[in-house]
């Protein structure tokens, strides 16, 4: 664990009061509806916001510590601040926030340049490439979209050789089209980079795909924290965040059956077909989304089903949704679990109760992309 | 048909006025702008409003303040005296002073609202990539407000171009020392010398119209390449 907060500190009507720890490595995700104090707590980590009480430490590093009163005050001994272009921290606001007096190579050397010089030449040349901005190099920002702008803003946040980089809703800003054209960028930074990353957003997709640690809030208190598949198999958890129902398989893909334009993804015991993905490759690990409107059950197995995917499985609760006419079902197949959105006439016919064995129907599995 | 030799003298003089006055009021208008662009005090209001006020203040008001407190006997006159200075009053330097304060309002608001326009993002960003103090200042928020900087310096300029009832007050009329060009102009049409008089009013209103087509057209310029 790298990095140690726990912190309290009065915003307006409410009362953010979080503690958690994050990783030395991968991305963690700080998840939870709009309002709920993310980016406040971003802003405290980075030293841009101060703390009423508390503490924030990275690697041994003490940079925040607030007995009592506010966090930045000076005196009293016991309350210090490390201020924050000390703090080597990269910073991905929502919108690109890029410098327009400069150009877009200028922007990228800002941070670059003010690291105490061991910055190599090529690094720019490098991450340029990685993140596809090359050819917009000499170009002034007001000449790019909001896409581009937003990666020439983590290229330059990068360059500053950032000990952990934050990350507040870098795809807020942006259109569903510009939001997929990021992703992948986003994704090969999660592999390539060799420091801890700090994600906050309020979109359960983008943070089931780039996620590896998951610190889920509301109104400015933790729920949960964890890996992800951890907290992911907890459905009831997420529930607060989300409307739907749902849960996330994390499995690998087994089979590519090109003639039936199918990919089959092994998850642990289980085997689901999706339709083919065409660029996997044979033991890449992938997370499906089933919806829990898009599952049935059946008592039977049914042989003559058109469904491909069909799992058994055990009911391990009912619960009420917030739709009186649905029932949740809670399932375990095999170590995995799922939710079915079922009425509550089809519950009473079939005679659904906890501990019945059923086949669960899965209509659609979406990968997460 | 030439200008004789005490009006060169006087322009030299207010242009010499103007640039200094000028210089200080950025110097001095900097953090205050900063300050009453980003704080929540309550006493903001109070700031903005005494700032505000050589606006609306006959200069003749500020002027005879002025030489009460700037002369020997005042409490800021009679302070430097007793340090083995000279009182302010009747002295450039006690026109510096005038001119500053009158001035104020042409230097502080076009940065006031600079810096607002600008917001706390471009700050926090040069920030978190390693920028602080002077470099952070230089680097991104000087060129990031740089039109407010000239609006206030043109603007701050221009003003105490055509300061008078202040440097009357506080300066009075010493060829030289305190004799501004438009002390000069009401001394030649008191005298009856409308040609000089001519002379000085036609350039001062056609360097104060230049100056003011030079705000306005940098005000239009910047605004069609802002982001956005």
């Amino acid at each position: 664990m790298s990095l140690k907060i726990s912190i309290q500190k009065q915003l307006g009507d409410f009362y953010l009061d979080v503690a958690f720890e994050a990783p030395a490595s991968g991305v963690t995700a700080i998840f939870g509806p709009s309002g709920c104090g993310k980016t406040s707590l971003l802003r405290a980590i980075a030293g841009l916001a101060s703390i009423d009480t508390g503490s924030i430490s990275f690697q041994g590093e003490v940079w925040d510590q607030a007995e009592n009163g506010r966090g930045k005050g000076k005196g009293k001994g016991k309350s210090k601040s490390r201020p924050v272009h000390q703090r080597g921290v990269g910073y991905v606001f929502q919108e690109p926030s890029l410098f327009s007096h400069l150009s877009v190579r200028a922007n990228l050397e800002y941070g670059q340049k003010r690291q105490g010089g061991e910055s190599e030449p090529t690094a720019i040349t490098e991450l340029a490439a990685l993140l596809g901005i090359q050819h917009l190099l000499d170009r002034g920002v007001q000449d790019l979209s909001g896409g581009e702008q937003q990666r020439v803003a983590i290229g330059r946040a990068l360059l500053a050789n950032p000990k952990i980089l934050l990350m507040d809703e870098p795809l807020a800003s942006l259109d569903a089209e510009r939001k997929r054209e990021l992703l992948p960028y986003l994704d090969r930074l999660h592999r390539n980079l060799g420091i801890p990353i700090l994600y906050v957003s309020h979109a359960l997709d983008e943070i089931v795909r780039l996620a590896d640690h998951l610190v889920l809030m509301e109104q400015g208190a933790i729920i949960a924290s964890g890996p992800i598949m951890e907290i992911l198999q907890d459905s009831s958890l997420l529930e607060v965040a989300v409307d739907e129902p749902f849960t996330v398989l994390e499995g690998k893909v087994a089979v590519q059956e090109s003639q039936h334009h199918l990919t089959e993804i092994r998850c642990k015991e289980l085997s689901i077909r999706i339709p083919l993905m065409k660029d996997a490759e044979v033991g890449q690990m992938v997370r499906l989304k089933l919806a829990a409107k898009d599952i049935s059950l059946n008592l039977e197995h049914a042989k003559s089903s058109s469904i491909l995917n069909i799992l058994e499985a055990e009911i391990v609760a009912l619960e009420r949704s917030a739709n009186p006419a649905q029932n949740i079902v809670r399932l375990r197949a095999g170590e995995a679990r799922l939710s079915a959105l079922i009425s509550q006439l089809s519950c009473e016919k079939l005679g659904l109760e906890k501990g019945l064995k059923v086949f669960a129907q899965i209509k659609a599995a979406s990968l997460i992309q | 048909m030439n200008l004789a030799n005490p009006d060169l003298v006087a322009l030299w003089l207010t242009l010499k006025l103007a640039g200094i006055s000028t210089l200080i009021l950025l110097l001095l208008g900097t953090p205050l702008a900063w300050w009453l662009a980003h704080t929540r005090s309550r006493a903001k209001v109070a700031v903005e409003a005494l700032v505000a006020l050589p606006l609306v203040l006959p200069p003749t008001v500020l002027g005879f303040y002025l030489l009460i407190s700037l002369g020997p006997q005042g409490p800021i006159g009679s302070t430097l005296e007793s340090l083995g200075l000279s009182a302010l009053s009747f002295s450039f330097a006690g026109l510096v002073v005038g001119s500053v304060i009158y001035s104020l309002p042409f230097v502080v608001q076009p940065l006031h609202y600079a810096f607002a326009e600008m917001g706390a993002r471009p700050v926090e960003v040069a920030r978190t990539l390693g920028a602080h103090g002077k470099d952070l200042f230089v680097s991104v928020v000087l060129p990031q407000s740089r039109r407010g900087y000239l609006t206030a310096a043109v603007l701050g300029f221009a003003h105490t171009l055509g300061e008078f009832g202040v440097v009357l007050m506080i300066g009075g009329n010493i060829p030289g020392e305190t004799q501004v060009l438009s002390i000069a102009i009401y001394d030649h049409v008191a005298a009856l010398e409308y040609g000089q008089a001519h002379w000085l009013s036609g350039g001062l209103l056609l360097l104060s119209f230049c100056l003011l087509i030079f705000v306005y057209s940098i005000n239009r310029r910047f605004d069609l390449v802002k982001p956005r």
